[in-house]
């Protein structure tokens, strides 16, 4: 062959495939059109390829510098083709990406999820804020003994809180409960003599009694503490830390001399009216304050029937009505809508 | 009761206004309900006397008449039937108000100026008078004069204070001396002494008239009655009572009836003692006392009826018959009428029990019985006696000799406690000192001597409610002020706390159910018979025997649920009427069982149940997902299944259920341990039916207890894979008799420890396999702990699978 004629014609030749190259790279628009290239240019029959394998055909002291020459545009023609493909990739996901836009405004695809009772919720509540100041829950029976209802709570026969309540009967000695209270006596029982006694107990009670602000069946929350040297300020401290977690720290409580069998002194406490602060309104019928609880020292004959000796300990109790605490925190104006379970009000919760 | 502030005033010097005075006594436990003042608006009313009554000119029933105010003599315009010259009646003068806020101006009537108006009884809110409607007449020997302010002298400016009195006071505070007490003891007033009070506290002093036969002897045969004392007041003149007694009778609530019988409810309301008043002269053979009713023993009370008197009832006899019932009401024949001339009155301590039962007995509540039940004083009998025949003297004139019959033959003595100091500091939790405890007690009028660290304290006699030394802890801290006690955190160790894993498992359980779909009902846990009739349980089924009510409101509490179904079902019900047929609903809460136990006085059963309902959708239709998820056998299923999962019960076994609620053939009992778990299905149509319940309805019932004693406390765990699992497909046609589950059964068997999980992904049945078959198409997954299969091993184990159910169920294998 004549070598001048290759000698004189490489550097063209090598920059003529670069060109093409480069110039094939910044048309392709796919990756597969630039797959086409990188097979023409560095492929096995590629361009650039054949140039390199044609190598042995120069003079051996020229072939160093060919090959440099050579392998630097091989160089760059594939750094050429990485950034193309880096580029049509991003352009390429970009493009999927658009076509799989969706409206999404349109609803997603139901988890159709129940509602919790709203009485549960907030006796789910009560019981958590007692539970964390070391009270324990405890159950008791629904059908109950006219023995542990009222005679063990220091209320006789003929006594007038009987009339205060007045109950349903299975039978002479049976009734449903009208309070959660007996739980004060069988819970005492089951732990003495250890000490101390802290107790909060969730059920439903019974009444006769059976209008707009009545319902014959409904829920109390009562609690219990029986240990030395408990006072009334260890009652007053108890209520007060429940309404600052629940009405929160700006509550106030009040007491107010009542009488309940079973608790002497015996009170009803009032917390600062939650809608209006305490400056009067129309939940609060203008007196600043809503009743929420009644509360006492437990009575010593309560104490003793519940195995423990009322001269060495005192304690203190406390009953409320988790409907009223509902019905005020949610403004719910009808004791009955609780049991009748229209789901049209359960689904607001 | 209800207080009379201006009465009030006459036994304590009180000066609060009533409103203050309300929130006080709240704080010291007489709850204030409210404070009233009917007559407030009421000013510019004076009295007038008629001079001259002519026809209106223009009208038939009106009247012009001339009235005397004590200024210039006015023209007024009235409609009153008893206008008459002479009389003297309120008449509000122009720019006057009324009881009812109304003002009063000149006005023309058909051409006669008006210059105010006479009223009635009811236009100054003050109690009507027997007869026809007309103006007020007021008596000029109750001191009217024209021109007095009728406002100012019937003291309209009261207020009437609603006190709700807890039984703990009930007896004390039920009149105004009791209140008077709380009031003087809070604000540490003194007691007003009689004489402030309206009317004399003590009769003219007098004889027995020699040519009067002599009083009655007064007996006392029945311990019911501690007590009787008589006092008589002759040759009275029954009529009406003044206004101003009248008034305060109507502020109490009470209806004025005639002097005597005004002044016996007047004195009751003020000192707390109910008295009688009976016409001296009905009462035969000299006698008059308290006795047992003697069997068959009748008596006419006041009211006309004919009483059939029963052993136990205490009644005052004179020697005779009964002529009332002691505390509950008088007899016709002793009544005080307007004929009366002489009166015996009675005032007595009879046994609140006693006079309690009879008053309930006879649905006679009044407020006389309702005072002897709460506890009166005996100590006061005599003293108020002579008060109240004092007052009758005064209104009603006549004698009253100083002869009085009083039958007292236990006398009852002050009550003696002792208390140590330190107790009522310790449970007050407030640092007293011994004296000023004493300073409290003696407040409320108690005798009060220290012993070392010990209080001796004697409790006057109308305080029936102090009767144990914790009564004290409770005066001493409503007197110092419940609100001043000092708030003390808890202190010692705190309790057992938290809750148990039985309640965390619940609260578990009814997230579940409401991740599920379910939204949670709390229902009534009783309801009618009638009800579970609709179950159409079996005779001997528990179920069907429930625990009755003895005493419901309505039917709606006869018996305690036995099964959670009906209130759900009730509460279904309610949503489908409200057009809620997509309705999802649980409840977890308890049944009753046990009617024998509670036969036998014993406490019966109470087992926690989780129940739900379903109807409808249970998820809803949705654009992508097609028309949601119909509320059917293997939906409802699928939720209990889910509850095993929770519950970690892992070998539950099902099998269909025989429950005549049920339908027949989708419905189902799960088992697990020998032990029942419960049911699902859905509800036969006819008892949908009964609840008016439109398309397939499902419902669930299980034993939470049975559900935690099934379940695995804590997951039985297996170490992770170490060697790959190998699937394989398999399609077999069986009879359609044949269970699934008894299909599974038989795989499991036969594949042994290698067969890890066995999945039904597909069920077919149809025309291509003939009739009374079915397919099943089930993924087996085979895997080692301790090496990788070799495909010999998988197809061998396989191939045991393939030949059992061959085998065993004749199933015919299509891959």
């Amino acid at each position: 062959m004549d070598e001048p004629t290759v000698r004189t014609g490489w550097r063209e030749e090598l920059e003529r495939a670069r060109r093409e190259a480069l110039a094939a790279i910044a048309r392709a628009t796919s990756t597969a059109e630039l797959e086409e290239v990188r097979v023409a240019a560095l492929g096995r029959k590629g361009a650039i390829t054949a140039f390199l394998r044609s190598l042995s055909q120069y003079p051996p002291e020229e072939r160093p510098q060919i090959g440099r020459v050579a392998n630097a545009v091989r160089d760059e023609v594939e750094a050429a083709l990485d950034a193309a493909a880096e580029r049509i990739g991003q352009e390429e996901e970009a493009r999927r990406l658009l076509e799989e836009t969706v409206d999404v405004t349109l609803p997603g695809t139901p988890v159709a999820t129940g509602h919790a009772h709203p009485l549960n919720t907030v006796i789910r509540e009560i019981e958590d804020i007692f539970l964390s100041m070391g009270f324990e829950l405890a159950e008791g029976p629904e059908i109950e003994t006219d023995a542990y209802n009222f005679e063990a709570l220091n209320i006789p026969k003929g006594h007038p809180a009987r009339d205060m309540q007045d109950s349903f009967y299975m039978n002479e000695g049976i009734l449903l409960r009208t309070h959660t209270s007996p739980m004060q006596v069988r819970f005492m029982q089951s732990r003495a003599p250890d000490l101390p006694v802290r107790m909060i107990t969730v059920g439903r009670v019974y009444r006769r009694d059976d209008d707009a602000t009545h319902s014959p069946m409904f829920t109390q929350v009562e609690g219990l503490l029986v240990d030395r040297g408990v006072h009334l300020g260890h009652l007053k401290w108890t209520l007060e830390e429940f309404a600052r977690r629940v009405y929160g720290e700006g509550a106030r409580i009040r007491l107010r001399p009542s009488y309940f069998p079973f608790t002497e002194p015996s009170m009803e406490v009032d917390v600062s009216c939650t809608i209006c602060g305490g400056g009067g309104c129309r939940t609060c019928k203008g007196t600043g304050w809503l009743e929420i609880l009644g509360a006492g020292m437990v009575h010593p004959r309560v104490i003793r029937n519940g195995g423990y000796d009322p001269d060495e300990v005192s304690g203190f109790a406390f009953g409320m009505g988790p409907e009223r605490i509902a019905m005020l925190k949610y403004g719910i104006d009808d004791l009955r809508l609780f049991f009748q379970n229209d789901l049209r009000f359960l689904e607001q919760f | 009761m209800r207080v009379s502030y201006r009465w009030l005033q006459e036994f304590v010097p009180v000066e609060l206004p009533p409103e203050e005075l309300a929130e006080r006594l709240t704080l010291v436990g007489l709850a204030v309900e409210a404070v009233e003042r009917p007559w407030r608006h009421v000013e510019g009313v004076v009295a007038g006397r008629v001079t001259a009554v002519e026809r209106h000119p223009a009208s038939d029933h009106l009247k012009v008449v001339r009235v005397e105010t004590g200024g210039a003599a006015l023209t007024i315009v009235t409609g009153a039937p008893n206008a008459r010259a002479g009389m003297l009646v309120p008449v509000a003068l122009p720019g006057a108000r009324l009881a009812d806020g109304r003002r009063i101006a000149a006005a023309d009537f058909r051409g006669v100026v008006s210059e105010g108006m006479c009223c009635s009884a009811d236009e100054l809110a003050l109690p009507e008078p027997p007869g026809p409607r007309g103006l007020l007449e007021l008596d000029p020997q109750e001191g009217w004069r024209p021109g007095m302010d009728v406002a100012r002298a019937l003291e309209l400016d009261d207020a009437v204070l609603e006190v709700e009195l807890t039984p703990n006071y009930a007896a004390h505070c039920q009149s105004v001396l009791g209140v008077a007490r709380e009031v003087a003891a809070l604000l540490e007033l003194p007691l007003l002494p009689a004489e402030r009070r309206r009317g004399p506290s003590q009769p003219a002093p007098a004889s027995w008239p020699a040519d009067r036969p002599r009083p009655p002897r007064v007996f006392i045969e029945d311990e019911g009655c501690a007590r009787y004392v008589a006092r008589f007041i002759l040759d009275v003149r029954v009529g009406p009572s003044p206004l101003w007694l009248q008034r305060r009778l109507q502020a109490a609530g009470m209806r004025p009836i005639s002097n005597v019988v005004d002044v016996t409810n007047y004195v009751m309301l003020e000192t707390g003692q109910p008295l009688h008043a009976f016409d001296l002269d009905t009462l035969r053979g000299g006698l008059i006392g308290a006795r047992a009713a003697r069997p068959g023993e009748t008596l006419r009370t006041l009211d006309g009826e004919e009483r059939r008197l029963q052993e136990g009832d205490l009644v005052i006899a004179d020697a005779e018959a009964p002529v009332a019932l002691a505390g509950v009401m008088g007899g016709a024949a002793t009544e005080v009428t307007e004929r009366t001339r002489s009166i015996l009155l009675e005032s007595a301590w009879f046994d609140p029990a006693r006079v309690g039962r009879t008053a309930r007995r006879l649905g006679l509540l009044s407020e006389a019985s309702g005072r002897f039940e709460k506890g009166v004083d005996p100590s006061g009998c005599r003293w108020v006696a002579d008060r109240a025949a004092a007052l009758i003297q005064a209104l009603a004139g006549g004698t009253v000799p100083e002869e009085v019959e009083d039958a007292y033959p236990r006398p009852a003595r002050p009550r003696r406690l002792e208390v140590e100091a330190a107790r009522i500091r310790g449970l007050l939790g407030v640092d007293l000192g011994d004296a000023e405890i004493a300073s409290y007690l003696r407040r409320l009028h108690m005798d009060v001597r220290a012993e070392g660290g010990r209080l001796v304290v004697t409790v006057p006699t109308f305080r029936p409610d102090v009767t144990e030394p914790v009564d004290l802890v409770e005066e001493v801290g409503r007197l110092y002020g419940l609100n001043r006690i000092p708030s003390a955190p808890l202190h010692g160790a705190p309790g057992r706390g938290g809750r148990s894993a039985r309640r965390r498992a619940l609260d578990e359980l009814s997230r579940l159910m409401r991740a599920a779909g379910f939204t949670e009902a709390v229902t009534f846990t009783f309801h009618p018979e009638e009800r579970l009739a609709r179950l159409g349980l079996p005779p001997h089924d528990e179920r069907s025997r429930p625990i009755a009510v003895a005493n419901p409101l309505s039917e709606a509490q006869e018996v305690m649920r036995t099964t959670m179904l009906p209130s759900l079902l009730d509460v279904l019900a309610h949503n489908h009427r409200v057009r809620r047929t997509d309705a999802a609903l649980f409840e977890i809460a308890r049944v009753y069982m046990g009617a024998d136990e509670v036969a036998a006085g014993r406490l019966p059963q109470e087992p926690l149940r989780l129940a739900f309902v379903a109807s409808g959708r249970l998820a809803p239709r949705h654009w992508r997902e097609g028309e949601g998820r119909a509320a059917d056998f293997f939906t409802a299923k699928g939720v209990v299944e889910a509850v095993l999962r929770l519950f970690r019960v892992e070998d539950a076994r099902w099998e269909r259920a025989r429950e005549p609620f049920l339908h027949p053939g989708r419905a189902a009992y799960a088992a697990a341990g020998g032990r029942a778990l419960g049911w699902v299905g859905e509800l036969h149509p006819r008892v949908a039916a009964a609840w008016d319940l439109e398309g397939r309805v499902v419902a669930a019932e299980l034993d939470v207890e049975a559900l935690l004693a099934a379940g695995r406390a804590l997951p039985e765990l297996r170490p992770l894979p170490r060697f790959p699992a190998v699937a394989r497909d398999l399609a077999l046609v069986v009879d359609l008799a044949t269970p699934a589950a008894e299909v599974e059964r038989v795989m499991r068997q036969a594949g042994g420890e290698l067969l890890r999980s066995i999945e039904l992904f597909d069920v077919y049945a149809g025309e291509r396999l003939g009739a009374g078959r079915r397919s099943l198409a089930y993924r087996l997954v085979y895997q080692a702990d301790d090496r990788t299969l070799t495909e010999d091993e998988v197809e061998a184990v396989h191939g045991r699978v393939r030949q059992a159910l061959a085998g065993e169920l004749g199933a015919v294998l299509r891959s």
